[in-house]
């Protein structure tokens, strides 16, 4: 085997790290070299957390979803040469004839009920990772009639253990990388308040769901050239000085109102909170931008209200009233019952949520979605 | 030279997520040809911007290569001959240019020559569309030209660098989102985390953390967050599961709940976590955590009020009190005014305000509260 060759198959599990066809082919590439039939590249962690889709051809050697779990269940507990691959820890070549005899292994649940029968025999195994509660692990396995793997065959898996275990962490780290970006970008778009980062000269870096929607929509915020700014020229000016100001070092909160048709728009500007996993960046500093319609959240039915705060629909309809800024004798009056029923259900309503004062109920109307 | 070229392949992967390795790459491949100073520069150039420019060197080379990029880059002679590389080839210059020519360009005779620096190979690392990668190695001005083992060192390591140039373009977008979307929640008052059905915590921003230590109605016991009482913590789960769609048939639905037995009241809101990231994840359904603290001071201070309302200090300092639920008689009390002159500080307030009624107000406050 030439040194070219082993560059080929570890480029293949660079390009692996994104694509997991190519990590596939990678595996395939030293099975096809090891005389192996079956190939499996795989992650054990205890911690519950996200995990590398394993890469297998089991399906093509007869090996069934049945057989993966008879394994699980009955032999993973008790497997030898999982015992010694990890024994060997990371980068350790684990051959199976060299850490268990024949008998040993022919004694073995792993072996005499499962590999044997399935046309399997002889076992390399290699710990690639071990990253916290995180273990990744190749393992190639014989046909059942092939001999033990040789020593030339040790060597060509040592050659290649480096990139690949180099490969593995890249490829963990990435997993880790898409996920948080994934889950931060979902948890902002969940949440009801417009939040867009913005830089000091206010471009626009990101802007979850709810700040586009109310960009789309003609109004008191809007977009020039990729900025954030408003359509009231003092108040433009103002949300420019806002961003300047939380842009700064030491950054500057502030906010503003901005009068709209019908509805106001409270504009919170935040330093950003600069996160230092990723300093690398070289960002500069940024602001958040968080715009919010005053008042209870918008669509928010008396039925829900109701269902979140365990609430009788009476009850529920008239937390909203209150919060609307109606009064008790509204309620009365619009519920169509004496004004002492209304009391009693307002007693009823603030013992449920745990209120003392009606200010405080809108704070708790408000809080629902955050 | 095969244990060398391998040393630069590794610290070219390790730094696809590591800028400090990445570095470290360049500065051993600069080393390695034999090189000065090396600048490696990505140009967009249909928005004529540099995207990414990695320089040896401390803070002086940090400001030559400002100065360059502002004033030399326009008439640099080897840029056209780097824009016409493809992908994967390089040059050398004295290929390219006489002496002769050198001696009477700009870039050769003033600028590099004035940081002592002057024979120059590119490696074209990527070209995407308009954009294009490349890393300069230039050599000491005494030195000869870059020769034949620099040409067969580069040939080497060139699908490496390709290879890794573009697994690091493709991760740092992703970083970049990761870093924004993290540093948002994390600068968000209310506590805000992902969690799975089982109350399993995918994510949770700083404001949550502080929230759960300080209220003590809920609590994260082996990375699920749960609530110390009973019976919140059987709505809790009944909320999440219902958020992250409970069983086949039923579809998934926000709840909200205030958790018994805290120091404070605390409002724990829980959504569905939008579909189409929920598939970059996996169809692992989850659910979003919202957790608000509906007695939150204001954290507003009067003078900050006053700006943003155009409010009279005093005007301000009423407001604040009516948010954090006292009555016009206890400012008046606090104020050692008549409750008349208190009312008519109300009536003030509420005009330049736009509110009609004292709720109104406080709802106004309320949502300003992030400050």
């Amino acid at each position: 085997m030439r040194p070219q060759d082993t560059d080929t198959i570890a480029s293949l599990f660079y390009e692996g790290v994104l694509q997991p066809q190519a990590w596939h082919a990678g595996m395939d590439a030293m099975r096809v070299r090891l005389q192996a039939g079956v190939f499996h590249s795989f992650t054990l962690d205890t911690s519950g957390a996200p995990v590398p889709e394993s890469v297998g051809n089991l399906e093509s050697f007869g090996l069934h979803a049945g057989h993966m779990v008879e394994y699980e269940t009955q032999h993973a507990g008790n497997d030898l040469r999982l015992t010694a691959t990890l024994g060997l820890g990371p980068g350790g070549v684990m051959l199976d004839h060299e850490h268990f005899s024949q008998r040993e292994a022919l004694r073995n649940a792993v072996y005499a009920d499962w590999l044997i029968p399935l046309g399997l025999r002889h076992t390399a195994g290699i710990v690639l990772r071990q990253e916290g509660s995180a273990l990744d692990l190749i393992s190639f396995m014989r046909p059942r009639d092939a001999r033990p793997y040789s020593a030339h065959d040790k060597r060509f898996i040592e050659r290649l253990v480096p990139g690949i275990a180099r490969a593995a962490r890249l490829r963990a780290r990435m997993l880790t990388l898409s996920r948080s970006a994934h889950l931060g970008m979902a948890a902002l778009d969940g949440l009801r308040q417009g939040v867009a980062v913005v830089d000091a000269q206010c471009r626009i870096h990101h802007a979850n769901a709810a700040m586009e929607r109310l960009l789309a929509v003609p109004g008191t915020l809007c977009v020039l050239q990729g900025r954030l700014g408003c359509t009231g020229g003092a108040a433009h000016l103002q949300l420019r000085q806002l961003a300047a100001a939380a842009c700064a070092r030491p950054g500057q909160a502030g906010a503003l109102v901005l009068p709209g048709e019908g509805q106001r728009l409270a504009v919170t500007v935040l330093p950003l909170q600069a996160h230092h996993a990723w300093a690398a960046l070289r960002e500069a500093p940024m602001a958040l931008v968080v715009a919010v319609v005053p008042g209870i959240p918008v669509g928010l039915a008396p039925g829900l209200v109701g269902e979140m705060l365990g609430l009788s629909p009476a009850e529920a309809r008239l937390a909203l009233l209150l919060a609307a800024g109606k009064t008790v004798k509204d309620f009365a009056a619009v519920q169509g019952c004496t004004v002492n029923t209304a009391r009693a259900h307002l007693a009823h309503l603030l013992h449920k949520t745990g209120c003392r004062r009606q200010v405080e109920l809108v704070g708790v109307l408000q809080a629902l979605h955050g | 030279m095969q244990r060398r070229t391998k040393t630069i392949a590794g610290l070219l992967y390790d730094g696809v997520l590591s800028p400090s390795d990445w570095y470290s790459a360049m500065d051993a491949f600069n080393r390695a040809v034999g090189g000065f100073k090396f600048h490696q520069l990505a140009v967009d150039h249909q928005l004529g911007t540099i995207t990414d420019s990695v320089a040896s060197g401390g803070a002086d080379d940090a400001e030559a290569v400002a100065t360059y990029e502002r004033h030399y880059a326009m008439t640099d002679e080897r840029l056209p001959v780097v824009m016409g590389l493809r992908q994967g080839e390089f040059m050398l210059d004295h290929e390219h240019f006489s002496a002769r020519d050198m001696s009477r360009s700009a870039i050769y005779a003033e600028w590099l020559a004035s940081l002592g620096m002057k024979h120059t190979m590119v490696l074209m690392q990527r070209v995407d569309g308009p954009l294009q990668q490349y890393v300069g190695f230039m050599r000491h001005v005494d030195q000869r030209p870059f020769g034949e083992a620099d040409r067969r060192l580069a040939q080497q390591l060139m699908p490496d660098l390709l290879r890794a140039a573009r697994l690091r373009a493709q991760a740092r977008p992703l970083a970049r989102q990761a870093a924004l979307g993290v540093a948002a929640l994390d600068t968000l008052p209310q506590g805000v985390a992902v969690v799975d059905a089982q109350g399993r915590i995918h994510h949770a921003n700083a404001a949550a953390g502080r929230l759960l230590a300080q209220f003590g109605s809920m609590s994260v016991r082996h990375g699920r967050l749960q609530c110390r009482d009973g019976a919140s913590q059987a709505r809790w789960q009944a909320l999440v599961a219902a958020a992250c769609g409970g069983g086949v048939e039923t579809v998934a639905a926000a709840g909200a709940m205030q958790p018994a037995g805290g120091l404070q009241r605390l409002v724990v809101t829980v959504l569905p976590l939008k579909a189409h990231h929920v598939v970059a994840l996996r169809q692992e359904p989850m659910a979003l955590v919202v957790l608000a603290d509906p007695d939150a001071p204001c954290g507003l201070t009067p003078g900050l009020l006053a700006d943003m309302l155009g409010l009279s200090p005093t005007e301000a300092r009423l407001a604040l009190l009516l948010t954090s639920g006292k009555t016009v008689k206890d400012f008046a009390a606090i104020q050692g005014c008549t409750v008349n002159t208190a009312r008519a500080h109300l009536a003030h307030l509420l005009h330049k305000t736009g509110c009609r009624r004292q709720v109104e107000l406080v709802r106004l406050l309320q949502s300003l509260r992030m400050v």
